[in-house]
Order: structure tokens, then C-alpha cells, then sequence
């Protein structure tokens, strides 16, 4: 039976549909009350008093805390540089200082209000360039030096004192790359690229229910994705042990980066800890927006070496992310972008300076891509300009500069199961890349263009899963994989089927709660398929293995010489020589045997190592687990007179290594476009001169509608196959490559259809406008 | 001060109290425990919780729970059951219109007032009916093509 490779209809799709599935926010338990935050106002204050009184008094206010009721601990990722609620310091708008559990919404809300803080305004910082001076006009962390860091960075001279990441690339000889450059009449080009803020707008705001039990365990239901990260960080909160909290992972309404911690949980937990009462937290759209983690703009400057042939030999990047007040989940993103800089090109020379600055903004977190969507954007339009530049055609400028199987990019990746050159030759087909967009009448222009991108699944990690089979030949699958609408559970799902020769309704699967589910690292850096599905297939064949050793007595053959498929197991060679799974566990159990005998609970841990890269050349063994490949084109229609752009036809082609699921891919293509075309066009985050969002709701913060999609029959989604020699069946990871290449595909097609470039996304109509205007005001603007 | 709302819902009756502030959402949610219909903007803007009232479209957030004293609302509980599908659930399973699901029921309810209306829509008529129901997962592609296919099915009858 093949299960997997088929487009199987989603496990949990019946729940979806008839509205019964059970999200967080539907989460009701007896005696619960509700949780709201009290925000700082402030980008940059300290806190001289916090008055409470008022607030405690109202009736129907069960608990209010503020840091003082908290462990005086630190939180973070790798740098723990974060309270729950401020401690002294509130570093941006929208920090929590209090938190109130009451009756209803409404008393928690009212009571917030009337708690009263004393703040000692501060001078805010904004400016990253500011932020990252060794003389910054502010400093946002004056304890840094002594908070604990999981993370060596570059070493420096002397520190700029908001710098929380440093990381160096040194490949190659870059003084030589630009000097043979000059020497032989060669370009070089350089650029200065900016993103914009955008939000991952999970349709479900963050969220979650905390309930103590009597024996002081913690149980926390909430939709993040990853249990086991949302145990630890509840555990060093709330000063407990990992033991004494239990995570539960209801259904997720998309997560996409932004629900990698559960801090507003942790705030649940506290208040209803003193409470003693379950409570509810569902942050407001405009608090989901404005004050959970977003990903936070970059600014690239790129130079490039290029040969007359247009063969890129050395490229120097110094880059800076625009931090928050605070490290938070993008911690790792000055190191991650740095994986698109050689992407899936040969370097000769690469030398990378690349930072993270805190500024009193909201906080850098993780948005599909990490990093690697952000780069993209830089190093994709580049080569663009590289092959105009060259007088070479763009697709076959970048086939030019590929590396091949085997080969070692800058970075010391191994170039394996390599698909660039197919992603990217597939899409220019599908885009008719050979034939010009038709010309419209003014003041309408078409273009295409094209991008390649990677996205790197990080590594050292581990998944963990338990397979149980029942006396009725079903498989219970247990493990803390999590669901955000990509698929992953129906993936597994079909996995055990096929391991196990039967249907995927005798498949029951165990979702995440760290009580019963073993560990897994994360529903991220698009790891599920290729991690949990690998630990999933050893789960399964430690299962058959102590079936097969079960039934070998009563089949008078060797374990080896069994298999197990269907339900049944039988000799290899000899079918009729078989019994019913079913048979084995009754005649057991009434025998009165041990359990061991009498239950099959197949267990396995996939784990992949990695050699850490050092801070200070970029240079290791092998840093990741794998390596993904995409391409994706856009033609794109423009009006020079309202800086309107419309995507005609998009076109995504991204190598799965194996479609475990046709269909899934096809739609993490046009969800992921989808996403991508609203973070080029016009998902931004503003800012008023005080540091608060002044679009926090999704009317003012927009994305993507039906309106900017194209017709369905321009939309085409190409599934590129090049196995991979870990993956599951050859599997890689599509979660999150599909949104590296829109971008930049998207700003080449603009630049095509009206000749102009926009280095900072989003590509909104006023940026089209003001760049069509000064091309005209050039004496170069006659058309496209 | 809480107020009484007597309103039918998916065919029947609820007598519930709820204060005055309180929208129609918060009354279905919380007053009557039918917790399909979500909610994700509070601004109107996303259509996540769609209900239908008396067979129009209305977002159950922009309005009053005691505004629909005595009206007749579908939610998505009302549309189909597991055993039961309606077609354009299982039009959304079959063409891969459903990723995290959050979204699900305001889009369902949205296609199922449209098809109520215009069997045979087009797709451009598919596209204006759903400008006001937004996906964080993207299946706009994927929901058009399955409404599309339950309308060329009524065509084909």
C-alpha cells in the first residue's frame, strides 16, 4: 500500500469544516477567569512605582501581579535579557508591566486601567545605525555585560554597547576577488536593501488557559509550536521544574514564527497561580499586532565582484537587524540570513559582517524564513542587477554561477540532493521567461521577473516519537509534532500507513501534550517531514520489530525471517504462513503474560548533530540538517500613475525532495506566495515618533486578500523531486521556502515592467510612484 | 446589567442573558457555547465570524447580541455534521481549501450565502464575495476552486 506520495485529504480536516475543532480560544473550564496585560506606553522608561490598590479593590478581581510577585529571573533564547513583566526598565511600547485576572474581560481590562505606574520617561532609540555606534546617544541594556548568554558572538575590540549578535563570514581571499575584478575590467556593484516590519497575523491571536493542580503542577493548554520549548519556559518563569508543568497543544491557528514562546501564557500561569483559579489570556488583535514578536526590518549593504563574464567571485554583506528591547526569537536571524549570501551560488570570496542591535522597538522574532526571506530580498535582486548589468540573460546568469552536487557552498554546507537549476529552469518555462510580457497602454506596464532562494533547516535537533499498536492492528502515533495548518499531521498519519501496510483511518494519532507525547524540537525551520517523519519511521520499525519477535515463536520462524504488513505478519516468501496482529495480543494477554509481551510500544529518536560554525569566520563542518531549494517567478502589471501593482501570474517551483503529499505542496505554494506577495507589496508595520504602532488592527495592517491573488489559472505550482539522503523517503521540508523567492521575483518583474528599482520593501504604491517620477525627472522615464 | 436574548440558532431555540455590550459573537461563543464561529479582528475586517442571519451574511462582531432578539442564525455547527457533510465542506477538504482551519467557518458561511444566491458564480464573483474574509494560511486559490467546483457540479445537473 502506498500511502504516502498521495494527495491523502487532511486527518483533521472533518473538525475544521464543521467548526468543532478546539483552538485555545474555545477553551472553557469550570471557575475560569480571564486574563488582561497592562501595557507600557512608553518605547523607553523606567519605572519609579507601580500602585495596585485601586485596581485589587474592584470587585471581581480575583488577582493582580506585577514583577514583584515573579521570580527576579531573566528570560530570553540564547541571551536572557527579558523579564515577564518589566522589572525597572520598560524597553518599548506595548511591554507588559501588570497583569489582572478577573471575572470577565471587561473587569480585567477596567482594572487594568486603574492600576497606576509612576514612569520616569527615558530618551527612546529608534535609529539601528544610531543603536549600533560605539558612542550610541542611548543605551538600552546598561546590565548586559552581566546577563547570561548561551551564544559566543564575533569577538570585538570594544563592543557597541546595543549590539546583542555579532557574526562573521571569512571564505576565501576578498581582496583578491575585487582586485582581479579591477584588473580585468570587471563589475563591481553595490547596493544598500532594506525590509520593512511585518507581522505574522495568525488569524488565531496568541492565547492560552493555565490551571494548577492541588499537587502544584502546572497544566497549560495553548497553541504554540513547540511543547516542549513552552515546559522550559514556563518552568524558568515560574522558577519551577520542567516536571511540574504540563503543556498541551489544542488546534493552532497558524503560528508562522510568531507562537515559538508562550509568554502570555506564563502571565496566565502567575495570576492564576495566585488566584487559584484557571485562566484564560486571549490578547487583543491590537495587542497581538503591536506587541508580540515581528520580524523586524534588515539593512544590507552588498558589494559585489563579478567578471566580465558575469561569474560572481567575492561579495562583501554588512548587515544589521533592526532589534526590539530585547533579543528575543531573533536571536539567531544575524547569523541565519547569512546562509542566502553564497544561497546556492559558487563564492570564491565571502566576507560578512553581520549584527543585531536593540533599539525601542517591538522585539526581532521568527516569520517564516528566518532570515533567509529577509536576505533573499537582497541577494535575489542583486543578481538581477548583476545579469542587466552583465548584458546576460537573468536566468541564465544564476545558472552560471550555481554550484554543483557535491560541492561546498561558503558557508561549508554541502551542496546536496541540489535543485537549484531544475527549480529555477522549471519556473522560467512556466513563466514563458523566453517571451516578453505584452505592452499595455500607458499608464499600465507588464514585466516578469524571476528569484531563486534556499532556506536552511537548522541543526543540532531531535524528534522523538512513540508508536503503540493496538490488539485491533491500529497504530497509535504519539508524538509533539505540531499541526499550524501545514500538514504535519496528516503527513505522519500517512507515514505509519505505509509503514504499516493499512488504511489511514486505523491510524490514531496522539497530539502534543508533554504528559504523554515525547519530545520534539519544534514545528519550525521547516523540520516536521523531514525530523519527526524520520523518527516516526524508526518508531514504526521498532514496533514491527517487537511484533515480529512476538509472533516468531508461533510461527516456528526467526524474527528476521517475518513481516509485518496489513495486520497481519507473516514469513517472508511464504504468506500462507501468517497470523492476525490481532491474535497475538488476545492469546498473550489471557495467558496472563508480563506486559512487556503484551504491549508494543515501538520508540525512536532521530537526531541530527551539527559542527557549530565559528562566530568569527562562518566556517564549520556541516551546520545544517539540509539545505531546500525554490524558485518563483512573477509577471506583474504597474501603474506609473498610482503606483499600483497587480500580480498577474506567480509561478512557484520548490524542490519537497519527495512529495509526501502533492497537494500539501501545492498549497504551502500558494499560501506561502500568497504570504510572500502581501510581505512585497504592502504588510508594514507603523510607527508613530513615540515608538507605538499606529496600524495595529487588520484593517490598517494589510494582508494579502483574494483581491491580490491572481486568477487561479495564473497561479501554478511546481513540485520538484530531488531526494535527499536523510529525508524520509527522500523528503525535505516546503514550509517555509515558498515565501524566500517572492519577494525579489516580485521587485524583477517591477524593475522589468517600468524600469525602476525600490530597495526597501514593501514595494507600495507611493515608493512606485515617487521612483517612476524621479526616473522621468532623469530624462529617462519615455516607458519600459 | 445582563439582558435576556431569545434567538434561534441552527433551528433552535436559546434563551440566554447577555450584557448590553456584549456582540452577537460573544452571545453565540460564550452565551449559547458554539464555539465554531471565531473570532480574529474584532474590526469587522476579516470575516472569521461570519454567521448567516435570516440567510444573510452578517460579521458576528459588528454586531449587538441583543440586535438579533428574535432573529434565525445559521453558524457553522448548522451547515453540516461529520456524517453529513454539506458539499462545500467537502469541497474544501477535497481541493485543499483548509490549512490551520481558524478561518474555515467565516469562509464556508461566506461561499454557502453566495451559492444560496448565485448558483453558478463565476470566479470573478467568487473573488468579490470573499474580499471580506481573510487567510493568514492562503487558500484563496484553493477555496475558489472548490466553490467553483460545487458550482459547475449544480451546472452540470
Amino acid at each position: 500500500m502506498n500511502v504516502v506520495g498521495t494527495s491523502a485529504k487532511r486527518i483533521d480536516g472533518i473538525e475544521k469544516v464543521t467548526g468543532s475543532a478546539e483552538f485555545t480560544t474555545d477553551i472553557v473550564l469550570p471557575r475560569m477567569i480571564h486574563a488582561k496585560v497592562k501595557r507600557s506606553p512608553f518605547a523607553h522608561a523606567r519605572i519609579l512605582g507601580i500602585d495596585t490598590s485601586k485596581a485589587e479593590q474592584m470587585p471581581g478581581v480575583r488577582a493582580v501581579i506585577t514583577a514583584a510577585d515573579l521570580p527576579d529571573i531573566r528570560l530570553g533564547i540564547l541571551t536572557l535579557d527579558e523579564h515577564l513583566l518589566a522589572h525597572d526598565k520598560t524597553r518599548l511600547v506595548g511591554e507588559p508591566v501588570a497583569a489582572v485576572a478577573a471575572d470577565t474581560p471587561e473587569i480585567a481590562r477596567s482594572a487594568c486601567e486603574q492600576i497606576e505606574v509612576e514612569y520616569e520617561e527615558l530618551p527612546p532609540l529608534f535609529d539601528p545605525e544610531e543603536a549600533i555606534r560605539l558612542d550610541p546617544p542611548v543605551v538600552l541594556h546598561e546590565e548586559y555585560e552581566e546577563y547570561e548568554k548561551l551564544l559566543e558572538i564575533a569577538e570585538m575590540d570594544e563592543r557597541p554597547p546595543n549590539l546583542w549578535q555579532a557574526y562573521r563570514i571569512r571564505h576565501g581571499d576578498i581582496d583578491a576577488a575585487f582586485k582581479q575584478v579591477e584588473d580585468e575590467g570587471g563589475h563591481i556593484i553595490e547596493n544598500r536593501y532594506a525590509t520593512g516590519y511585518v507581522h505574522t497575523a495568525c488569524m488565531e491571536p496568541h492565547g492560552a488557559v493555565a490551571q494548577w493542580s492541588s499537587d502544584g503542577t502546572l497544566t497549560l493548554w495553548a497553541g504554540g509550536q513547540s511543547p516542549y520549548i513552552a515546559r522550559d519556559g514556563l518552568a524558568k518563569a515560574l522558577d519551577l521544574s520542567p516536571s511540574k508543568v504540563r503543556v498541551i497543544v489544542p488546534f493552532v491557528g497558524g503560528a508562522f514564527g510568531g507562537k515559538l514562546t508562550v509568554k502570555e501564557g506564563a502571565i496566565a500561569a502567575a495570576l492564576a497561580r495566585k488566584a487559584r483559579r484557571p485562566v484564560k489570556i486571549i490578547l487583543t488583535r491590537a495587542e497581538d499586532l503591536s506587541a508580540t514578536a515581528a520580524r523586524t526590518p534588515f539593512i544590507f549593504d552588498i558589494k559585489d565582484a563579478v567578471t566580465k563574464e558575469g561569474i560572481l567571485i567575492g561579495r562583501k554583506v554588512t548587515s544589521i537587524l533592526w532589534g526590539g528591547g530585547y533579543s528575543g526569537e531573533g536571536i539567531l536571524k544575524p547569523i541565519f540570513s547569512t546562509h542566502l549570501y553564497p544561497g546556492s551560488y559558487r563564492l570564491a570570496a565571502l566576507w560578512v559582517d553581520s549584527y543585531g542591535v536593540y533599539t525601542n522597538r517591538v522585539s526581532g522574532g521568527a516569520l517564516r524564513g528566518y532570515g533567509c526571506a529577509e536576505s533573499a530580498w537582497a541577494v535575489e535582486t542583486q543578481m538581477d542587477i548583476i545579469a542587466r548589468e552583465c548584458d546576460i540573460d537573468a536566468v541564465e546568469l544564476r545558472i552560471n554561477n550555481l554550484l554543483t552536487e557535491g560541492e561546498r557552498t561558503a558557508i561549508t554546507m554541502p551542496a546536496h540532493a541540489f535543485s537549484a537549476h531544475e527549480c529555477l529552469t522549471k519556473c522560467a518555462d512556466a513563466i514563458e521567461w523566453e517571451t516578453p510580457s505584452e505592452s499595455l497602454e500607458h499608464p499600465w506596464y507588464r514585466g516578469k521577473g524571476i528569484a531563486l532562494g534556499n532556506k536552511y533547516s537548522f541543526a543540532p535537533t531531535a524528534s522523538s516519537t512513540e508508536l503503540k499498536v493496538h490488539e485491533d492492528a491500529s497504530c497509535e502515533l504519539r508524538t509533539s509534532a505540531v499541526d499550524l495548518g501545514q500538514g504535519a499531521y496528516t503527513i505522519l498519519t500517512q507515514i505509519v500507513a505505509d509503514e504499516f501496510g493499512i488504511e489511514i483511518d486505523q491510524v490514531k494519532l496522539v497530539t502534543p501534550d508533554t504528559a504523554i507525547t515525547p519530545f520534539d524540537h519544534v514545528a519550525g525551520s521547516s523540520r516536521q517531514t523531514f525530523h519527526t517523519g524520520n523518527a516516526t519511521r524508526m518508531a514504526c520499525d521498532d514496533a514491527k520489530r517487537q511484533i515480529r519477535e512476538l509472533a516468531a515463536p508461533k510461527l516456528e520462524a526467526d524474527p528476521d525471517d517475518l513481516d509485518v504488513s496489513g495486520g497481519r505478519i507473516f514469513v517472508k516468501g511464504s504468506p500462507e504462513r501468517s497470523i492476525e496482529v490481532e491474535d497475538l495480543f488476545v492469546v498473550e494477554m489471557l495467558a496472563g503474560k508480563r506486559p512487556a509481551d503484551v504491549e508494543v510500544i515501538g520508540k525512536a529518536t532521530w537526531e541530527v548533530t551539527a559542527s557549530p560554525h565559528d562566530p568569527n569566520t562562518g566556517q564549520g563542518e556541516e551546520p545544517m540538517a539540509y539545505m531546500g531549494h525554490g524558485a518563483q517567478a512573477a509577471e506583474v502589471e504597474v501603474n506609473v500613475e498610482t503606483g499600483q501593482v497587480r500580480i498577474r501570474k506567480f509561478v512557484s517551483a520548490i524542490d519537497v525532495g519527495k512529495a509526501m503529499n502533492p497537494q500539501g505542496v501545492e498549497m504551502q505554494n500558494y499560501g506561502g506566495g500568497c504570504m510572500g506577495i502581501g510581505i512585497a507589496l504592502h504588510e508594514d508595520m507603523c510607527f508613530d515618533a513615540s515608538g507605538e504602532m499606529t496600524n495595529a488592527s487588520l484593517m490598517d495592517y494589510k494582508i494579502p486578500s483574494i483581491a491580490e491573488m491572481p486568477l487561479n489559472e495564473y497561479m501554478e505550482s511546481i513540485i520538484v523531486e530531488v531526494p535527499h539522503q536523510h529525508g524520509p523517503y527522500g523528503a525535505k521540508g516546503a514550509g517555509e521556502i515558498v515565501v524566500v523567492p517572492t519577494s525579489p521575483a516580485i521587485g524583477n518583474a517591477i524593475y522589468d515592467a517600468i524600469g525602476v528599482r525600490i530597495w526597501d520593501q514593501p514595494l507600495t504604491p507611493e515608493k512606485v510612484v515617487k521612483a517612476w517620477k524621479e526616473k522621468k525627472a532623469a530624462g529617462n522615464g519615455s516607458g519600459a | 446589567m445582563k439582558y435576556p436574548l431569545s434567538l434561534t440558532v441552527n433551528d433552535e431555540n436559546y434563551d440566554v442573558l447577555v450584557e448590553p455590550y456584549h456582540t452577537l459573537m460573544d452571545a453565540i461563543r460564550d452565551g449559547i457555547g458554539l464555539t465554531g464561529t471565531k473570532c480574529a479582528c474584532e474590526d469587522g475586517r476579516c470575516g472569521t465570524c461570519t454567521v448567516l442571519i435570516d440567510g444573510q451574511l452578517v460579521k458576528s462582531c459588528l454586531m449587538l447580541g441583543l440586535q438579533a432578539n428574535g432573529k434565525s442564525v445559521t453558524t457553522i455547527e448548522g451547515m453540516g455534521s461529520p456524517d453529513a457533510l454539506h458539499p462545500l465542506q467537502a469541497a474544501f477538504l477535497e481541493h485543499g481549501a483548509v490549512q490551520c482551519g481558524y478561518c474555515t467557518p467565516g469562509m464556508l458561511l461566506t461561499a454557502k450565502q453566495l451559492l444560496d444566491e448565485n448558483p453558478s458564480p463565476t470566479e470573478e464573483d467568487v473573488r468579490s464575495a470573499f474580499v471580506g474574509n481573510l487567510c493568514r494560511c492562503g487558500v484563496y486559490t484553493h477555496a475558489t476552486e472548490a466553490i467553483l467546483s460545487i458550482a459547475e457540479e449544480k451546472e452540470d445537473r
